[in-house]
């Protein structure tokens, strides 16, 4: 539906008004790395950091507080991942196939029904007795888990958007099924692909309840490891607003430079013929 | 073969009574490093407040220790008010994870009677650690460190709720003059709540918005401590001890929610949601008249340690020297406090022991009250008159003797079986009422939540406990 | 030819027949993995009497579940939590594909709007709840320093505190993270759209609506359903927002499920009674879910 230059320019304009909106409170919140605390304190409020104030930096660099960061990018990768892989093959199994019927479905489903907290406390018990508590693998596994129902459902309803037909006419071809779910629908269903795994991604990345009852010091997440950020007699904005801003860079990166598998009108190539 | 029996029995008799005698020269802290050096090149872990309690200790402790004994010490800490569950999940599930826990008294109940911690009585006696207990100050020992007979953990925090007053303003001739027009006697630092809430007053009513009279924490874990001492001093009691049915919404109860939600219109704009650190900056700033708090506003106000790299958070002091200190209501609440003890599921519970020994020892301690980033706040008879300590500023021996006579008076908060629930039925209706309810309404939900809990907690089993509290001084000793 | 009909047609483990289940079983193994230990063991404690308190073990018939229906907190909590997820879900979806259609065609720097778009969704919720309350803040937050500049100066609302704001507060900082969700899926569902079909449309002479709701809507039909029950029990399980910014306050005010069941079962450690209550809420969610999906079987069905 491209229009003309006028309604580019339009789009342009509203697109920046509404990016502004919602940017201002993470601005606020990345000012806060830069301000004094009497700053951050002041009344009325300072709406620009008055100097360049880059003590939280320094601070933050020279002790261990940026480790978290790492353990999450670490640990989100490795489940995300992971989970893609798993969870599209199963996603194509259901949605070609229906596999398991609705019932299959429902169950997945109802794994994203049980809120973190409610089932923290036993999964702890087991991790206790399996000796996993605190480990890389540990951590891993239980994201894995518990984002695989999140990617089946999301991928079963992409695939279920690429036309079957394109499918018969490779199996018609000589490929396999696995071929064709290789080099045809995961092609096509890649900008779903890309926006489950960013997601996926993200909700691993600030999953609380887990983190925190399931490791100790030896695998500190970020979320966990920024609430310690919060005491009962002080608060670190400083260091709140250094690592907001350093965590926000992986997934803003990744989204940038990696739109093209998002970009319109790349895919549909295929389907003209 | 006679003799040689013989004299191996006196030679080890000989040796026995050299090594008490060479203990009994030793101090506390001494001790505890000789004996630990035998756990040298192994590890263990300490479960405590996250953030600045963790940095304190390792600068005032931990790496000493390390140092002097060759042990490794594992630092694991969680939010404040995630402690106790992380304690329990982590007993429940038998991990054996931590060796030292830092503990809130008024959890010792539960903890206790769950077989989370372990009795200390034998180790206090094995490394000759009662002389140096006596010296800490009776009402941060007695009820924080026994429980039933037994003893747990060393109290480690002197946190007792005093009043921080602007010296400069109430000793101001004009000031002086206008409030006893105003309210026919004398400006001074308030003996009692009505009168905190007239001081409050005279200065928002005359000086807003430059000056307000009072700032308090309003946030929801720590609101409850501060309206709990207004209510026991105004003769308020949470159970009727026959029944064990909650009178929380007495006259009392309901006079007192009312003050508290009345004095926020005398507060800085906003105050109804501040936390400690929107308080603490208000206070610093020097926007404030009077606050009711914690010792470490004492020590901020007057920039003590706040040039440490961890405290670049704190707002620039405006106020040093011109705070005074008092106590309203001659019985302030001591809450809630921090003591050492050792979990009964670890695996190294004499090398835990040693550290909470040594950390907790007159020397140690002083130390550790003195490092600028630990939040530890005197509590041994020596702290008072320390000579260190009351060299830290001008004022300082002003804010010794305030500390330590309020801990002679102070009283207890409140610590039964199931705290931690108590207290957020507490907080829920202090919140409401803030909030707009109607204090009565509020109380009378809470009233009913905490006879249900009660219930299930079993009515003689809590009546036991509750006697117990009354006795390790819970309410004003006069009523 | 010999590699398709030896996988294709005739045995082995990537047989067609097989291959349905090889490529569900990965999947369903690990799931099983964590999931199965606590589920079970919410069934069985939820018919036992286990707390930190008291560890009895013996069966205790339904006495937990029949607790659950006169407890009227929960159904309070459970009433918030509808509120919440009754506003946000449509807000989040339409703002979402408000979005989605904005950023469809190209502009100059869209790459760069997009990611930023993402980025409350990327901030950990314990930050965006407490730099939120300190946004909402009477004295030093710039919401309320705006609103005095632009409107009335003396302007004073504590918003996580008061009756009347508390709600918008909530809400505001839900719609603000998660809208960005609904966005990016449906913007990689549209793009998916044929746009020869659009074009064609168009010549006919179609308005941009219509193109919308009768082409493109269809497509993205399965894709978004998803999006909105996967947003949906998000939004039933709510927690860390709300308990950062109000802490279920003022009182039990902005209570949500979840945070109910953290009090019940991380401050009282009523074990058995909030495994009673898990199950409940897993039942309830499931009837809700699955007649949900019949529907948009239905639907989805008639739309091609």
């Amino acid at each position: 539906m491209s229009r003309g230059p006028l309604n580019m320019w339009l789009r342009f304009v509203v697109g920046l008004l509404v990016i502004l909106i919602v940017v201002f409170p993470v601005y606020w919140l990345f000012s806060m790395a830069f301000k004094t605390p009497n700053e951050i304190f002041a009344f009325p409020p300072v709406w620009f950091p008055g100097s360049f104030y880059i003590e939280n930096f320094k601070t933050m660099w020279r002790t261990d507080d940026l480790v978290p960061v790492w353990n999450s990018i670490v640990i989100a990768s490795i489940s995300t991942v992971i989970s893609l892989g798993l969870g599209t093959i199963c996603a194509y199994s259901m949605a070609r196939f229906r596999t398991g019927g609705d019932n299959f479905a429902i169950w997945i489903l109802s794994q994203r029904m049980l809120p973190p907290i409610a089932i923290v406390f036993p999964l702890f018990l087991a991790y206790a007795f399996l000796g996993w508590v605190d480990t890389w693998h540990g951590m891993i596994i239980v994201y894995t888990a518990f984002n695989l129902p999140f990617v089946i459902w999301m991928m079963r309803g992409y695939i279920q958007d690429v036309p079957v037909e394109l499918e018969e006419s490779s199996l018609v071809d000589g490929c396999t099924r696995w071929q064709s779910l290789i080099r045809v629908v995961l092609p096509m269903s890649r900008t779903g692909l890309f926006a489950t795994g960013v997601f996926t991604f993200i909700f691993t990345w600030n999953e609380f309840a887990f983190a925190f009852v399931l490791t100790r010091d030896g695998v500190l997440t970020f979320p966990v490891h920024v609430s310690h950020y919060f005491g009962a007699l002080s608060t670190y904005w400083g260091k709140v607003g250094v690592i907001s801003l350093i965590a926000t860079l992986p997934v803003f990166l990744t989204v940038a430079f990696l739109q093209r598998y998002i970009v319109r009108g790349m895919s549909m190539g295929a389907l003209k013929g | 073969m006679l003799t040689k029996v013989g004299i191996a029995l006196a030679a080890a008799t000989a040796l026995a009574l050299g090594s008490v005698q060479t203990a009994a020269a030793q101090s506390a802290d001494e001790i505890a490093v000789n004996a630990a050096k035998q756990f040298s090149g192994s590890e263990i872990t300490i479960f405590l407040e996250a953030g600045l309690s963790e940095l304190g200790f390792q600068e005032s402790a931990t790496r000493k220790w390390t140092e002097l004994t060759g042990i490794e010490v594992n630092l694991v800490g969680a939010p404040t008010n995630e402690m106790y569950s992380k304690i329990v999940i982590e007993h429940k599930g038998n991990t054996g994870a931590f060796d030292v826990v830092d503990v809130q008294p008024q959890w010792m109940p539960d903890l206790v009677e769950m077989g989370a911690l372990e009795p200390i009585d034998s180790y206090i006696d094995k490394y000759g650690y009662a002389e140096e207990l006596e010296d800490i100050a009776p009402f941060y020992s007695g009820a924080w460190n026994t429980y039933k007979g037994k003893t747990y953990a060393f109290g480690d925090d002197g946190d007792v709720l005093v009043l921080y007053f602007r010296k400069d303003l109430f000793d101001d001739a004009n000031n002086q003059a206008l409030f006893k027009e105003q309210y026919g006697y004398d400006l001074n630092a308030p003996a009692d709540w009505g009168q905190f809430d007239d001081v409050c007053k005279f200065y928002t009513d005359n000086f807003a918005p430059q000056l307000y009279g009072c700032t308090m924490v309003r946030s929801r874990g720590l609101t409850l401590f501060f309206w709990m001492q207004q209510f026991k001093l105004a003769g308020g009691r949470f159970f009727d001890i026959e029944s064990m049915r909650s009178t929380i919404n007495s006259d009392a109860g309901v006079s007192s929610l009312q003050a508290l939600v009345d004095r926020t219109e005398y507060m800085p704009p906003g105050n109804a949601t501040w936390g400690f650190v929107e308080k603490l900056s208000a206070w610093l700033a020097g926007e404030v008249a009077m606050t009711v708090s914690w010792p470490a506003i004492g020590r901020w106000a007057e920039g003590v340690g706040t040039d440490h790299e961890a405290m670049t958070w704190i707002p620039q002091t405006t106020i040093a020297n011109k705070v005074g200190y008092s106590v309203v209501g001659k019985h302030p609440e001591i809450a809630p406090g921090f003591a050492l003890a050792v979990s009964s599921s670890s695996k190294k519970k004499e090398s835990a022991y040693l550290f909470n020994q040594w950390a907790n020892s007159k020397n140690i301690s002083l130390e550790r009250t003195m490092v600028p980033v630990s939040i530890r706040d005197p509590f041994r008879i020596s702290h008072y008159e320390s000579a260190e300590l009351a060299a830290q500023w001008p004022n300082a021996p002003a804010f010794l003797k305030t500390l330590r006579e309020g801990g002679e008076l102070g009283m207890q908060n409140l610590s039964l079986r199931s705290t931690a629930a108590y207290q957020e039925i507490v907080s829920n209706a202090i919140q409401a009422a803030i909030g707009g309810t109607d204090p009565q309404k509020a109380l009378d939900q809470a009233a009913s939540d905490m006879d249900d809990l009660t219930d299930r907690v079993g009515v003689d089993l809590q009546r036991d406990a509750y006697k117990a509290w009354i006795a390790g001084r819970g309410y004003p000793p006069e009523s | 030819m010999t590699i398709a009909t030896e996988f294709g047609t005739r045995g082995g483990i990537l047989a067609e027949r097989n291959l349905k289940y090889v490529l569900i079983a990965p999947a369903v193994f690990i799931i099983l993995f964590i999931g199965l230990y606590p589920i079970l063991h919410s069934l069985v404690v939820s018919f036992q009497d286990v707390s930190a308190l008291f560890e009895n073990y013996g069966f205790v018939g339904f006495m937990n579940y029949s607790r659950l229906f006169g407890d009227e907190r929960l159904w309070y909590a459970m009433l918030h939590t509808l509120v919440i997820t009754a506003i946000a879900l449509p807000l989040e979806l339409v703002l979402g594909l408000l979005m989605a259609q904005l950023f469809l065609e190209k502009m100059p720097l869209r790459q760069l709007m997009v990611a930023l778009a993402i980025i409350p969704s990327v901030l950990s919720p314990v930050v965006v709840g407490a730099s939120w309350r300190l946004m909402f803040d009477d004295r030093f937050g710039p919401i309320n320093a705006a609103i005095r500049l632009l409107f009335d100066e003396r302007f004073s609302l504590p918003w996580v505190i008061s009756p009347i704001a508390v709600y918008p507060a909530l809400l505001i900082t839900e719609v603000w993270q998660w809208t960005p969700f609904m966005f990016l899926m449906l913007y990689a569902a549209l793009s998916n759209v044929d746009q020869s079909l659009e074009e064609a449309a168009k010549i006919d002479g179609a308005g941009y609506w219509t193109i919308f709701f009768r082409i493109a809507l269809p497509v993205i039909w399965p894709v978004m359903a998803i999006a909105l029950i996967i947003r949906a029990l998000d939004l039933v399980r709510i927690f860390d927002i709300a308990w950062v910014l109000t802490r279920g306050g003022p009182g039990t005010f902005t209570e949500t499920i979840s945070i109910y069941l953290y009090q019940r079962g991380f401050r009282q450690f009523e074990t058995s009674y909030t495994a009673a209550m898990v199950v409940m809420i897993v039942i309830v969610l499931s009837v809700v879910v699955v007649w949900f999906l019949r529907r948009m079987e239905m639907t989805g069905a008639q739309a091609r």
